[in-house]
C-alpha cells in the first residue's frame, strides 16, 4: 500500500495534467467552433475552395463536307488584383513582352486604385496565358474562357456572321443560331490542398458543348466565287457586289459570296458596308432578268408561245412614256424567244400588256417577290413591289422589264430555280442540320408547269448564242442558259444615267440544270451592262464548279 | 434460476447461454465471491476460446420443449435472418475474439487500414484533378489543332503555295473535252504510267532555282480537305481545287499538270507546259 502511494501520487498529477490539457483542448475547439467559426469558415472557402464557371465551348460551324469554318478554342483573360502587386513596375516590365502591351498601360492597370480586379487581357490563347502563370506573380489568375476562330479567314464572312462579348452571336449565322450554338457553361467546386492541388473536384452544374451547324455552301466553291468576285470588284470598283450559286433541285446554296469581304477574326479593320449580307439584304431593281418571268407569266396562262411574234418598233410610246431598247434599231418582229434573247424592253412591255396589271401583279407575287424567301439568314429584306391597285397610269411601261419593283438576289434565284428545276418555288437552304438532326427540305410549291419551266429554259439558251447579250459568257461543251440584267438606279426619284446595276443569273445544263448561279454586281465602273460585267464573274465559278460537281459537258 | 457455477467450472458451451452465466464471463479480477464457495487459490482465469463442456448437459425442462416445438416449423427467410442477427451478440467466434487478445492487432489493422483508406482517397481525387486539368489542357490543345489544321487547308493558301512551285489553275476556256470514243480509253489507259518521282523532283529544283522559295515552307503542303473532285468520276486535280469531267478530259496546265484516273493511277508532267489526253 505504501509502495503504490508514490505511484498513485504521480498518476494523479498526470490525471490532472491531463485534464488540464483536455479542458484547455475543449475551450479552444468550442471557441474556434462557434466564436471564430464563421470567419475561419470564409477563410477556409476562399483559401481552399473555389467555384469556378467552366465555359461551354461554342458549337462549331462546317460546311457541307466537313471544314470547319467557325470553331472555338480555349482561352483565358488574364485578371489581377492590383492590392496584392507589390512591385508594379517590375511586375508590368516582365507582363508587357507576354500581353503585348505597353509598359505604362500596364502599370496604369496594376495601379488601379480602390479595385481587387482588373482585366489585364481577353481571350489569350492559353500556352500564352500559361506562360504568364508561371511568372509565379502573385495577384495574378486565369479566368477560362473561350474565343471564337474562323479558320478560313474571310470566307463566307457575312453569312457565318460573328460573335461579341460573352459569346453572344452579333451577326449572320451566328446570331440566327446563337442558342443552339452557344451550350450552357458548367459550374465547378474544386478544394484544393495546401500546396493548391486539387484533392476534390465536384461539378455541380455540368458544362454542355453547343450544337454544331452544317450549311449547305460547299468551301472549295465558295473560295472560288469569293476569288472571282474579287477580281470584279478589281476591275469594276463596284459599291458592292454578291454571288449565289445554289443546286436548283434542292434549292440548296452552296455558295453565297460577297464583296466588300467581312473577316470576323478581325472587325476592327472592317468597314459598316462589309457586315451587309447583300444576298439577302440587296433591294434592287433586277432590270431584264426580270423579263423571264413576265414571259414565263404569259407562257403559262397561254398567251404566248415561245414562237408568237411581236412588232418591236424603235421607240414604244405607252402611257405617255417613251421606251427605248438598249441597242437603238428599226422596226422588226421579234419572237418571244428573241425578245429574251436580246433583251428588249419594248417587247417585254408588250408582253406585259397582255398579261394587265391585275394578273402581273398576281404572277410577281406568285414568284415570290415581295416576301421574304424564308431563308435562314437575318436580315433579309423582302423588297418593293406594290400591288396592282397600286400602280400608276405607267406602271405596265416598265414593270414588265424589271423597273419599278425591288427584289432581292434571293428572290431571283429562288424564282429562277423554279424555272430551273420545272416548275417548283421552294425556300433556300443553307444549313443542312444543326446538331447532327438534318432540317427539313421545303417541299415547295409548283408554279410553273414543267412545259412552260423547259420553254423558258430553251430560251434562255439563246442568251449564250451568237447574238445573245452574254454570247461571250459561254462555257465550251456546256449547254447554259442564263439571263443579263442592267437596270439604272434610282437617285431622288429619278434614274440615274451613270450609276447601275448589273447582273447575270443562269444555270446549267439546260435539260436538267445542277447548277444554278447569280452574280449582282452594285454600281460598277468602267462597264455597266451585265453582259459584260456579271456575265463573266459567272462563266468563271461555272466554269469551275461545273467539272467539280461532275456536271457533264454536252 | 440457475444455479452458480462453480469457480473452476468452465462456462458452457451453448449457443444461448443463461443470463445469470454473465457473472462467469466476467474479467478474473473482477468476479465476485460466491456465498459457499470453497476458499483458497483459484486457477487464474484467462481468456481464450471457450472450451467444451466439462459435464453433460442437462436436460432441458420440459416446459421448453414447446417452444422448440414450435420453431421446428418452417421458418421464412425474413424470420432466419432476425434469429441470425439476434443470435450473432452470443456467437462463439465473436465470444472468443472479444475474450481473446487478437482484437487488438484486428483493431490496429482497421485503424491503419481507415487512415490508409483517407489517403488513398486524398491521392484519388488529386490525381482526378490533375487528370480533369490535363482533359481541359487536352482540349484545348486539340481545339487549337482543328483550327490549325482548317487554316492549313485553305484553298487560298494551297493555290499560293502551288503557284510557287509553277502550278496555275486552268481558266474555264482552257478546259477542253474529247469524245469517249473506245480507241481513246485504250490510248489513255496506256498512256497511264507511274509518275516518275525522280524526274518530277528534279524538274521541282530546276523550277525553284529559277523562282526561289521562301524558306518558310519546308513541310509537304497538305491536300484540301474537301478533296480534288468533289463528286466527280474521273478527277484531274492542279493546285488547289479540282476540274472534274465524266467523259474523258484535257487538262491543260501552265507548268504541271497531274491527271488521276478513275482508276486510281496517275501521272505526272513537269515543265514544259503539257496536255495529259490520250
Amino acid at each position: 500500500m505504501t509502495a503504490l502511494a508514490p505511484i498513485d501520487r504521480r498518476l494523479r498529477v498526470l490525471l490532472v495534467v491531463f485534464l488540464g490539457l483536455l479542458a484547455f483542448g475543449v475551450l479552444r475547439a468550442t471557441e474556434l467552433g462557434t466564436v471564430k467559426a464563421a470567419s475561419l469558415r470564409r477563410a477556409a472557402a476562399s483559401e481552399q475552395v473555389s467555384i469556378r464557371t467552366v465555359p461551354a465551348p461554342r458549337g462549331t460551324i462546317v460546311d457541307r463536307n466537313g471544314v470547319e469554318l467557325a470553331l472555338s478554342e480555349s482561352a483565358d483573360d488574364v485578371v489581377v488584383d492590383p492590392y496584392l502587386i507589390r512591385h508594379p513596375q517590375t511586375v508590368a516590365d516582365r507582363l508587357a513582352p507576354l500581353l503585348q502591351a505597353p509598359v505604362p498601360k500596364l502599370m496604369s492597370e496594376l495601379t488601379k486604385p480602390h479595385t481587387g480586379f482588373v482585366y489585364l487581357a481577353h481571350q489569350l490563347v492559353a500556352q500564352r496565358a500559361q506562360a504568364i502563370m508561371n511568372l509565379r506573380i502573385n495577384g495574378l489568375s486565369l479566368v477560362p474562357d473561350v474565343k471564337r476562330v474562323y479558320p478560313r479567314g474571310t470566307m463566307a464572312g457575312q453569312v457565318i456572321g460573328t460573335v461579341g462579348w460573352g459569346d453572344k452571336g452579333l451577326s449572320g449565322l451566328e446570331y440566327l443560331y446563337n442558342r443552339a450554338l452557344r451550350g450552357t457553361n458548367g459550374l465547378r467546386k474544386t478544394v484544393d490542398d495546401a500546396i493548391g492541388q486539387p484533392i476534390s473536384i465536384d461539378d455541380l452544374r455540368p458544362t454542355r458543348a453547343g450544337q454544331s451547324i452544317r450549311l449547305t455552301l460547299d468551301s472549295a466553291l465558295q473560295n472560288e466565287v469569293e476569288r472571282v468576285l474579287a477580281g470584279v470588284a478589281a476591275q469594276y470598283h463596284p459599291k458592292g457586289a454578291t454571288a449565289i450559286v445554289m443546286n436548283p433541285n434542292t434549292s440548296q446554296i452552296l455558295a453565297l459570296a460577297n464583296w466588300p469581304r467581312l473577316n470576323p477574326n478581325n472587325l476592327g479593320s472592317a468597314s459598316q458596308q462589309a457586315f451587309d449580307d447583300l444576298g439577302v439584304g440587296l433591294d434592287y431593281e433586277p432590270g431584264s432578268t426580270f423579263k423571264a418571268i413576265t414571259i414565263g407569266a404569259a407562257l403559262e396562262d397561254h398567251l404566248i408561245t415561245p414562237a408568237t411574234k411581236f412588232n418591236i418598233p424603235p421607240v414604244l410610246n405607252y402611257a405617255g412614256r417613251q421606251i427605248h431598247d438598249a441597242e437603238a434599231h428599226g422596226f422588226e418582229k421579234l419572237t418571244v424567244a428573241q425578245i429574251l434573247k436580246y433583251s428588249s424592253n419594248i417587247g417585254a412591255v408588250e408582253i406585259g400588256s397582255k398579261l394587265g396589271p391585275r394578273r402581273f401583279d398576281a404572277w410577281v407575287r406568285r414568284f415570290g417577290f415581295g416576301t421574304r424567301t424564308g431563308v435562314d439568314l437575318p436580315g433579309e429584306e423582302q423588297g418593293i413591289v406594290r400591288h396592282w391597285w397600286q400602280y400608276s397610269g405607267s406602271s405596265m411601261a416598265n414593270l414588265p422589264f424589271g423597273q419599278g419593283e425591288s427584289v432581292t438576289p434571293m428572290q431571283m434565284l429562288a424564282a429562277y430555280a423554279a424555272i430551273a428545276n420545272g416548275g417548283v418555288l421552294r425556300t433556300p437552304q443553307i444549313v443542312e442540320s444543326v446538331g447532327g438532326k438534318r432540317l427539313r427540305e421545303a417541299q415547295g410549291h409548283r408554279i410553273l408547269s414543267p412545259g412552260v419551266a423547259r420553254q423558258l429554259r430553251v430560251m434562255l439558251r439563246g442568251v449564250f448564242a451568237d447574238g445573245g447579250t452574254a454570247s461571250g459568257a459561254a462555257i465550251p461543251g456546256y449547254d447554259m442558259a442564263g439571263k443579263t440584267g442592267t437596270a439604272n438606279i434610282a437617285v431622288n426619284g429619278h434614274y440615274s444615267n451613270s450609276e447601275y446595276i448589273a447582273s447575270f443569273v443562269g444555270m446549267v445544263p439546260v435539260n436538267h440544270p445542277r447548277l444554278l448561279a447569280l452574280v449582282v454586281v452594285d454600281q460598277p465602273h468602267g462597264g455597266i451592262f451585265g453582259g459584260s460585267v456579271a456575265a463573266p464573274a459567272f462563266q468563271q465559278m461555272i466554269g469551275w464548279a461545273a467539272p467539280y460537281f461532275g456536271v457533264s459537258p454536252r | 434460476m440457475t444455479p452458480a457455477a462453480p469457480a473452476d467450472a468452465k462456462p458452457p458451451a451453448h449457443k444461448t447461454a443463461p443470463r445469470a452465466s454473465a457473472s462467469a464471463r466476467t474479467a478474473p479480477g473482477r468476479r465476485r465471491k460466491l456465498p459457499g464457495s470453497p476458499r483458497g487459490p483459484v486457477p487464474r482465469r484467462v481468456s481464450g476460446p471457450v472450451a467444451a463442456p466439462a459435464v453433460q448437459p442437462r436436460p432441458e425442462p420440459a416446459e421448453r420443449r414447446v417452444p422448440r416445438r414450435r420453431t421446428a416449423r418452417k421458418q421464412t427467410l425474413s424470420e432466419r435472418l432476425v434469429a441470425f442477427l439476434r443470435s450473432l451478440p452470443d456467437h462463439p467466434l465473436l465470444d472468443r475474439l472479444i475474450r481473446g487478445r487478437a482484437w487488438i492487432p484486428v483493431l490496429g489493422v482497421m485503424l491503419v487500414g481507415i487512415v490508409a483508406m483517407q489517403v488513398e482517397l486524398l491521392k484519388l481525387n488529386a490525381s482526378t484533378g490533375r487528370s480533369i486539368e490535363l482533359i481541359g489542357s487536352l482540349q484545348g490543345r486539340n481545339d487549337l489543332l482543328h483550327a490549325q489544321v482548317a487554316s492549313a487547308s485553305d484553298p487560298n493558301r494551297i493555290e499560293r503555295l502551288a503557284s510557287r512551285t509553277g502550278m496555275t489553275m486552268p481558266g474555264p476556256a482552257s478546259i477542253t473535252f474529247v469524245k469517249a470514243r473506245s480507241a481513246s480509253v485504250r490510248r489513255a489507259l496506256a498512256g497511264i504510267r507511274v509518275p516518275n518521282l525522280v524526274a518530277f523532283e528534279a524538274a521541282l529544283r530546276a523550277s525553284n532555282a529559277a523562282t526561289p522559295l521562301p524558306a518558310a515552307s519546308p513541310s509537304p503542303t497538305p491536300a484540301p480537305s474537301n478533296g480534288a473532285g468533289g463528286q466527280g468520276t474521273n478527277t484531274s486535280s492542279t493546285a488547289s481545287g479540282a476540274q472534274t469531267t465524266s467523259k474523258a478530259q484535257t487538262t491543260t496546265t501552265a507548268t504541271a499538270a497531274t491527271t488521276t484516273s478513275s482508276t486510281g493511277a496517275s501521272t505526272s508532267a513537269a515543265s514544259p507546259p503539257s496536255t495529259t489526253a490520250p
